[in-house]
């Protein structure tokens, strides 16, 4: 079977397949596994650091790590979830790493939807203006739907804290936005 | 904050659009795994290389070592001329096992 045929049959096999094939060593099935899940990570990894450019390097890193360790992963159908938390602990890392301000001018990209730009504009301004404990709290469970207790046992943060940090950081992001944003169906 | 504005927040980060597809991003990804292989076979090999060569130099010491000591068991079955061959042989098992292991990446 030549590279494209391969490649094409690789991207009708479902997930939990590809999990396996690639922990057992195939860098095809990785790939492909890495081509559908990048766009869904690298915007998680935007709305927690609010920087472009780091948030492609965080997802690069998480990608490897999740190659490195894809063995230890026993239950496939969890795969998506996994490389989230690998990700978020890169975006942990980093945040404790880096002490000096971001790079203001790293913005993010503006999606090709023209009708979307407005919408994303108002929401990356805002995040970026929270502080980066309280926006790691508001995404993940604002965006990803995780409850207090779980950001708590992802993050290491005591439970009081998360809750602080989420109803701050929401006030917060909903006194920035503009009401007209917040109320579009 | 009530349970709408949790709904609002979440209804808004749900309507915001996935980033475009990064070909790039993915091509970096797999040249890293492929550094990591590489790597990774180059440490494997020098590991199995340097477990066969010590289970080597000990294999005489370990063939003497049990010569002696069942040598200092009168009337065992297992004592013969071809004794000390049988314990290098496994050794020599031994070894090709170990290697594999630390190959097995």
């Amino acid at each position: 079977m030549n590279f494209l045929a391969r490649r094409q049959a690789l991207a009708n096999v479902a997930e939990v397949t590809l999990v396996a094939l690639a922990a057992g060593g195939e860098v095809e099935a990785f790939e492909e596994l890495v081509r559908r899940r990048e766009p869904r990570l690298r915007q998680f990894l935007r709305r927690v650091c609010a920087n472009t450019a780091l948030a492609d390097d965080l997802s690069q890193q998480a990608f490897l790590q999740a190659w490195m360790q894809l063995r230890t992963l026993r239950e496939p159908a969890a795969f998506g979830s996994w490389l989230r938390q690998l990700a978020l602990n890169c975006a942990l890392q980093q945040m404790r790493r880096r002490t000096e301000q971001l790079d203001p001018d790293a913005g993010m990209d503006i999606p090709a939807n023209d009708a979307d730009v407005g919408l994303v504009l108002d929401l990356e301004r805002a995040l970026e203006r929270l502080r980066p404990d309280e926006r790691i709290c508001v995404v993940l469970c604002h965006a990803e739907g995780m409850s207090h207790g779980e950001i708590a046992t992802h993050t290491g943060w005591p439970l009081g804290t998360v809750k602080s940090h989420v109803t701050r950081g929401s006030a917060r992001l909903r006194a920035w936005l503009d009401p007209g944003v917040l109320e579009a169906p | 904050m009530n349970d709408s504005q949790d709904m609002q927040l979440q209804r808004l980060f749900a309507r915001e659009p996935l980033p475009a597809a990064n070909p790039a991003l993915v091509a970096a990804v797999i040249s890293g795994v492929e550094r990591q292989r590489r790597q990774g076979r180059v440490v494997a090999i020098a590991i199995g290389v340097c477990v066969l060569l010590v289970t080597a130099a000990l294999a005489p010491l370990v063939t003497a070592y049990v010569s002696e000591a069942f040598a200092a068991l009168d009337g065992v079955a297992l004592r013969g001329a071809h004794f000390p061959l049988l314990t290098t042989a496994l050794m020599a098992l031994a070894s090709i096992g170990a290697a594999a292991w630390a190959t097995r990446n």
